[in-house]
C-alpha cells in the first residue's frame, strides 16, 4: 500500500497537506504528482476506458482542492483519496447511466513490442497472446457490477489487504472477503466465456 | 458433505490460505467428487494471477497536462476572489485532525445583505465580485462601503462543515448541543451580521431572499459533497437536508452549516444545524425567532461559547432520522 512516509527525500503527505493549506500552489502541484497514477488507473479499472479515467482524475483533483481542509487525518492521505475518488467516479457510473454516451474509439495501447520484458527475444505471437490476454481481462472486469470491479482493483490488482479495503470501501472485513469471492468468480466465468 | 454452494463460498478463503484445518479437509474433499468446482476454482486460480499480472496505466503527457491545467484553473479562480491577508487557501490556517471552519478555498460572490441604494457605488468591488465564480446576479451584489465586514462577506465563501461519526445521542443531548457553535456563529458573522447593522433602528434588516436561496443551495450541496468524500451514503444526508429546509421553508432561506453523523436513540441519525438570523452570538445568546434580530439578547459578555449560554442559542437544529427521514427533534 502506498504509504505518506518520506521515501525518496520529498516531502510527506502530512506536510505537503499542511503547505497546501498555507497557500502553496507548489505543495499541492507536488501531491497531485505523487497521486495521479493512483487515482488515475483506478479510476481506469472502474470507468473502463482512459477518456473517462481522464476524467475523473481531472475532477478529483479539482474537488481535491476545494475539500483538502476537511481531510482530518483518522485514515492515511492515500486511503481518504481512494474514498474521494471512487465517489467521483461512482458519479460518473451513475451520469452515464442516465445519459449513456456513445461508445469512445478504440483506445491506443501500448506497441507489443513496448511490453516486452528486458532480456526477451522478440517473439510477435507471444506478445500478440500476452497483449490479448491483458485487454481480455480488462474488457472482462469491465462487465462486473461496480462495486465488484472496486474490490477487485483494490485487493487483487492493488493488493491491499482485506482490512485496508473495508477502510477505503467504509465496509465490514467480512463483506469485503464475501464480495471479493464473488467478484472473482464472476470474472472467471466472464473470462471463461470469452475463451476461443 | 460439502455442496457446491458452500464450497463456492470458499473459493477465495482457500485461495488466500484462510480455511480452518477441518474446513479445508472437506473443501478438498468436495473437489474431488465435483468436476465442476474443481474446473471454476482453477479458472478463479487462474483470473487472480492474470489479475496481478495486469500492467500499471500511466499517464500519456497530454493526459497529465490536461490534469495539471484543470486544477490550476481552478486554484487561479479561487485564489482571485481571497482577500490579501488571507492568500492561503485555508483561511482559518485548519490543522490537520482540526475541524473545519471557514475556508477561503472560494469566493463568494453573493453579498446576500445589503440595500439596493449602495448597488453601483463603487467599481472596484464590482469588478472584484464579477470574477467570482458563484454567477449571481450582479446587479444584486453589493458594492458599497469597504469597510472590514463587507470585504469578508465578498472574499470568503462559507464551507458548512461535515462530521460522520457513531456517537450514540439522546433527546436530552440535543438540549444542550453545542458542537455547531462555532460554525453558526462563522456563519452569523460572515451573513447575517452585516444587514442586522445596516438596518435602521425602526426597521428589520433587509435580506436578499434570491440570493440567500442560492447561497442555501450551494451550501447544501457542499455538505453532500463533504459527506461522500467522508465515505456517507450522499443521498441519505440529501433527503435529509430536503425534510430540514422543506420544514423551515416558511421562513427565510436558512444555510445548512453544520451536519453531523450520529447514533439517535440506536438509529442513525443526522444532526443538521441551519444559521439564521440572529442575536449576535458572540455578545451572548439570543432566542430569536430567524426575523429575531431585535430580540432580547440573553446571557451577556464573557460567556462566549460557554456552556451556560449554549442551550439558549437559537435552535435551527433538526435531527432526521437516517432511515425515513423524519424530523426527530427540532
Amino acid at each position: 500500500m502506498e504509504n505518506s512516509l518520506n521515501l525518496g527525500g520529498g516531502l510527506t503527505d502530512e506536510a505537503l497537506i499542511r503547505g497546501f493549506l498555507d497557500g502553496s500552489a507548489d505543495c499541492f502541484e507536488e501531491l497531485v504528482r505523487k497521486h495521479e497514477n493512483q487515482v488515475f488507473n483506478l479510476a481506469y479499472r472502474v470507468l473502463g476506458n482512459r477518456s473517462d479515467a481522464a476524467d475523473a482524475c481531472q475532477e478529483t483533483f479539482v474537488l481535491l482542492l476545494r475539500k483538502l481542509h476537511t481531510f482530518r487525518g483518522e485514515s492515511s492521505f492515500s486511503t481518504w483519496l481512494y474514498r474521494v475518488s471512487l465517489n467521483v467516479c461512482r458519479d460518473h457510473l451513475r451520469k452515464q447511466k442516465k445519459h449513456p454516451a456513445p461508445l469512445p474509439p478504440p483506445e491506443e495501447g501500448p506497441r507489443p513490442e513496448d511490453t516486452l520484458e528486458a532480456g526477451v527475444a522478440f517473439d510477435p505471437e507471444a506478445i500478440f497472446e500476452q497483449v490479448e490476454t491483458k485487454d481480455m481481462v480488462q474488457s472482462a472486469i469491465a462487465q462486473l457490477p461496480p462495486r465488484f470491479k472496486e474490490v477487485i482493483y483494490l485487493h487483487d490488482i492493488r493488493g491491499f489487504n482485506y482490512a485496508e479495503v473495508a477502510d477505503i470501501l467504509s465496509v465490514a472485513i467480512g463483506t469485503v472477503k464475501s464480495r471479493l469471492n464473488r467478484a472473482r468468480i464472476r470474472l472467471a466465468q466472464e473470462l471463461g466465456d470469452r475463451e476461443p | 458433505m460439502m455442496r457446491c454452494k458452500q464450497a463456492r463460498r470458499l473459493f477465495s478463503a482457500h485461495l488466500d490460505g484462510e480455511l480452518a484445518a477441518g474446513q479445508e479437509e472437506q473443501f478438498r474433499a468436495h473437489l474431488v467428487t465435483c468436476p465442476e468446482c474443481k474446473t471454476l476454482l482453477e479458472k478463479v486460480s487462474g483470473t487472480i494471477a492474470a489479475l496481478r499480472d495486469l500492467p500499471e496505466q500511466a499517464l500519456s503527457k497530454e493526459e497529465r497536462g490536461q490534469i495539471h491545467r484543470s486544477w490550476r484553473s481552478k486554484w487561479k479562480d479561487l485564489s482571485r476572489g481571497a482577500q490579501p491577508a488571507s492568500r492561503g487557501l485555508a483561511r482559518t490556517a485548519t490543522a490537520l485532525g482540526a475541524a473545519m471552519i471557514l475556508g477561503a478555498a472560494a469566493v463568494i460572490s453573493l453579498s446576500v445583505l445589503h440595500h439596493p441604494q449602495e448597488v453601483g457605488e463603487n467599481a472596484a468591488s464590482t469588478e472584484a465580485a464579477a470574477e467570482s465564480d458563484t454567477g449571481s446576479d450582479r446587479s444584486k451584489t453589493y458594492t458599497g462601503h469597504q469597510d472590514l465586514s463587507t470585504s469578508l462577506t465578498l472574499g470568503e465563501r462559507l464551507l458548512p462543515q461535515v462530521v460522520s461519526s457513531t456517537r450514540a445521542v439522546g433527546a436530552a443531548d440535543m438540549e444542550g448541543y453545542g458542537a455547531d457553535y462555532a460554525q453558526k456563529q462563522s456563519f452569523y458573522s460572515a451573513v447575517w451580521q452585516h444587514s442586522a447593522e445596516k438596518a435602521r433602528p425602526d426597521a428589520a434588516p433587509v435580506y436578499d431572499l434570491e440570493a440567500l436561496g442560492k447561497l442555501q443551495a450551494q451550501c447544501a450541496e457542499d455538505m453532500v459533497e463533504a459527506a461522500e468524500s467522508l465515505g456517507e451514503d450522499a443521498s441519505v444526508l440529501r433527503n435529509a437536508l430536503n425534510s430540514v429546509l422543506a420544514a423551515s421553508a416558511d421562513q427565510l432561506p436558512l444555510l445548512p452549516c453544520w451536519a453531523e453523523k450520529v447514533v439517535f436513540e440506536g438509529k442513525a441519525a443526522w444532526i443538521i444545524s441551519l444559521s439564521g438570523p440572529q442575536p449576535d452570538v458572540s455578545q451572548g445568546a439570543g432566542t430569536g425567532t430567524p426575523q429575531g434580530a431585535e430580540q432580547p439578547v440573553e446571557g451577556g459578555e464573557g460567556l462566549v461559547g460557554s456552556k451556560e449560554i449554549l442551550p439558549a442559542l437559537p435552535r435551527y437544529l433538526f435531527v432526521v432520522n437516517a432511515l425515513d427521514f423524519q424530523i426527530l427533534f427540532r
